[in-house]
């Protein structure tokens, strides 16, 4: 069971998907991401690699090392929670595109070359792309084309640094980049799936579109997948401490401006990739770790809140906050594990995120970056600020709405269970961050629970509490949608329709009539050559001329086209010579 | 309300705890700030209080430039797609 790649369980658990009934594929998409859970963390030992020669390539789809790992186990985690969660969902497509999309992201972080990487880069694509497709909200259909454009577009140019790069090196094993052209065309595709703005605007775009069960695998795979490869190709590249200090606080800005629950989110993936993004900058072994980390951590409690709130949508039918409010008391389980999530994320002592996220900004801070040290900390003081107070404010407590928002359906016990379970990890991993550090196979020494560290996280919260408290009127949602970087291709839509589609449209329309033309006449002139010369606008001279050539016996007219071939070829031959 | 309420008393039992830690530490001089002048008693009060209105803030002038209002269908597309 060890010596084959663990993304080969799901692809066959999404053909399965295909042709299985319905009422066997919630537990078969369970049991495919439980059986990967299985492999990896029972049978699948650090340093295996299975290499292949392919078409001349030396290839290396399977590469397992500790980094490979820590994603993979916990790509795979939130595949079985995700899929818990998922019970009720019967729409085939969904499943096996989620089975699809797990293997995709397992192929990426156990990819030991580049080219098996973009094979299952661009599996991912089009699974995630299926997936907001099929979102069953209005806007699906649009957000996923955008999402496709764009993460084609994303692909072309990473694989056009993959081709680059094997022409400079001979070589497709996937390491370190030193840099060079065509190391920069791999960052460009791999910052595309990361999210890093200015090619961002898709997370935001598309993630709220997709279904309640959909979003959990979408927020889980596309960014950290990314996260892994700049961890794999681009450790200590410092213009990603730059661009992921900006991550952090693009989305906790652009979060004050969202009224959809499910985009604010977003944005927030946004700026916790950005934190991992800023270690992959750092570069040094604890970031290293602390990317790492937080990359695991971020999968469970992102994955609980995105759960929570798709119970709300599927309770209440909407994801606005200016139509939410109050539902505490009706939801208060879905509101507890909420804040299971949120806890973690903001970074509370006893929670998952108090024992990563530290990790980095310690990072930051041991390796003399003290103004990226002090952006992430104005960035985790954004992050309690929507994810601990304003979401769960505007959602479950606080209203100004005189008819509080209808329940419209029960959520399902899957729902439920797959939240419990990931609070439980959340919580796990906070109480016992030593067991959490082996799990991943750290080699450094770490102990965030010490006094320091602790007061001042919490004096960090508490202030940004009262910081709330205090600017409650001002963070008060409206009703309003924001413009982001995707503006330009989103309106880009009719100047290249008028510019480059309707002419491309006219010349091919052009062609494809006067082919027709020629195949109507080629036809009648097989059957009718007279009437076929009759139709061709020649001279009365000319068409007289071929009439009579007509007339002439077939053996005349062979040996002349004959010597006029020949005549043509000698022509040739001399102009050539 | 209720649980509002319990809310508000909670944040500020932390509050009065965290301060009393804070000046524990610091005149005990155990804090290992992470950014210059943070080893100061107060600091991550002003940090958290000041953060909040920077951000708040920044992104309401920042929203002045780049919202429009939401038309409504659920689906979150911008009007003049």
């Amino acid at each position: 069971m060890s010596s084959f790649m663990p993304a080969f369980i799901l692809i066959l658990g999404g053909a399965a998907a295909l042709v299985l009934p319905a009422r066997i594929r919630p537990a078969l998409m369970v049991t495919a991401f439980g059986l990967t859970v299985f492999q990896l963390v029972v049978f699948l030992d650090l340093n295996t690699t299975w290499e292949a020669h392919w078409l001349g390539f030396a290839l290396m789809p399977l590469r397992v090392d500790a980094l490979s790992l820590a994603f993979g186990s916990v790509f795979a985690i939130i595949g079985v929670l995700g899929s818990i969660y998922a019970l009720h969902m019967r729409d085939r497509g969904q499943q096996a595109a989620a089975l699809f999309f797990g293997s995709g992201a397992l192929g990426v972080v156990f990819a030991g070359d580049l080219l098996t990487l973009v094979v299952f880069w661009e599996v991912m694509a089009v699974a995630a792309a299926y997936l907001i497709f099929q979102g069953g909200r209005p806007a699906s259909r649009a957000a996923a084309m955008r999402y496709l454009f764009v993460h084609i577009v994303g692909g072309a140019i990473l694989l056009a640094g993959v081709l680059w790069h094997f022409a400079d090196t001979r070589s497709l094993l996937f390491e370190g980049f030193e840099g060079g052209g065509a190391a920069w065309l791999i960052l460009i595709g791999f910052a595309v799936n990361a999210a890093i703005p200015p090619v961002h605007a898709w997370l935001a775009d598309a993630y709220p579109e997709a279904s309640a069960a959909g979003a959990v695998f979408l927020s889980a795979f596309t960014t950290k997948a990314a996260v892994y490869v700049l961890l794999r190709g681009f450790a200590g590249w410092e213009i990603l401490i730059i661009l992921g200090t900006v991550m952090a606080l693009y989305g906790v800005v652009y979060a004050v401006l969202e009224n959809d629950i499910r985009r604010l989110l977003a944005y927030h993936i946004i700026s916790q990739v950005g934190f991992m993004v800023t270690a992959v900058g750092i570069g040094t072994h604890e970031a290293i770790e602390g990317a790492t980390a937080h990359a695991f951590a971020h999968v469970l409690y992102k994955g609980l809140m995105i759960m929570a709130t798709g119970a709300v949508l599927t309770a209440t039918g909407t994801t606005k906050m200016t139509e939410l409010g109050g539902l505490a008391p009706r939801m208060k389980v879905v509101f507890t594990l909420y804040m299971v999530g949120a806890l973690s994320i903001s970074a509370v002592p006893l929670f998952a995120g108090f024992v990563s996220k530290p990790l980095v900004t310690a990072a930051a801070h041991y390796s003399g970056y003290d103004i990226a040290t002090f952006l992430l900390y104005v960035a985790t003081v954004g992050t309690f600020l929507h994810t601990g107070l304003k979401l769960p404010y505007f959602t479950w407590l606080g209203s100004k709405r005189a008819t509080p928002v209808a329940l419209i359906a029960k959520v399902p016990a899957g729902m439920y269970a797959g939240m419990a379970g990931a609070a439980a990890l959340c919580i796990a991993v906070g109480l016992f961050p030593q067991t959490f550090y082996d799990f991943l196979n750290f080699t450094g020494h770490y102990a965030p629970y010490n006094p320091n560290e602790v007061i001042q996280t919490l004096e960090l919260l508490v202030f940004t509490g009262l910081g709330f408290w205090l600017m409650l009127n001002a963070l008060e949602p409206k009703s309003t949608v924001s413009l982001d970087t995707d503006w330009p291709y989103r309106h880009a839509a009719k100047p290249v329709r008028v510019l480059v589609q309707e002419p491309l449209e006219r010349a091919f329309f052009t062609a494809e009539r006067a082919k027709d033309a020629v195949v109507a006449w080629t036809t009648l002139a097989a059957s009718s050559p007279e009437t076929a010369l009759h139709r061709l606008p020649l001279g009365d001279g000319v068409r007289r001329a071929a009439l009579a050539a007509l007339g002439r016996p077939p053996l005349a007219a062979a040996i002349g086209a004959m010597l006029l071939t020949f005549g043509v070829l000698i022509v040739f031959v001399v102009l050539r010579t | 309300m209720r649980l509002t309420r319990n809310l508000v008393a909670a944040f500020a039992l932390a509050t009065i705890a965290t301060l009393a830690a804070d000046t524990g530490l610091t005149l005990t001089d155990k804090i290992k700030a992470h950014f210059p002048y943070a080893d100061i008693i107060g600091f991550y009060i002003a940090f958290g209080l000041l953060s909040t209105y920077a951000i708040v803030y920044g992104a309401k002038w920042l929203g002045a430039l780049l919202v429009r209002p939401d038309n409504d269908d659920g689906s979150q597309e911008h009007e003049d797609e």
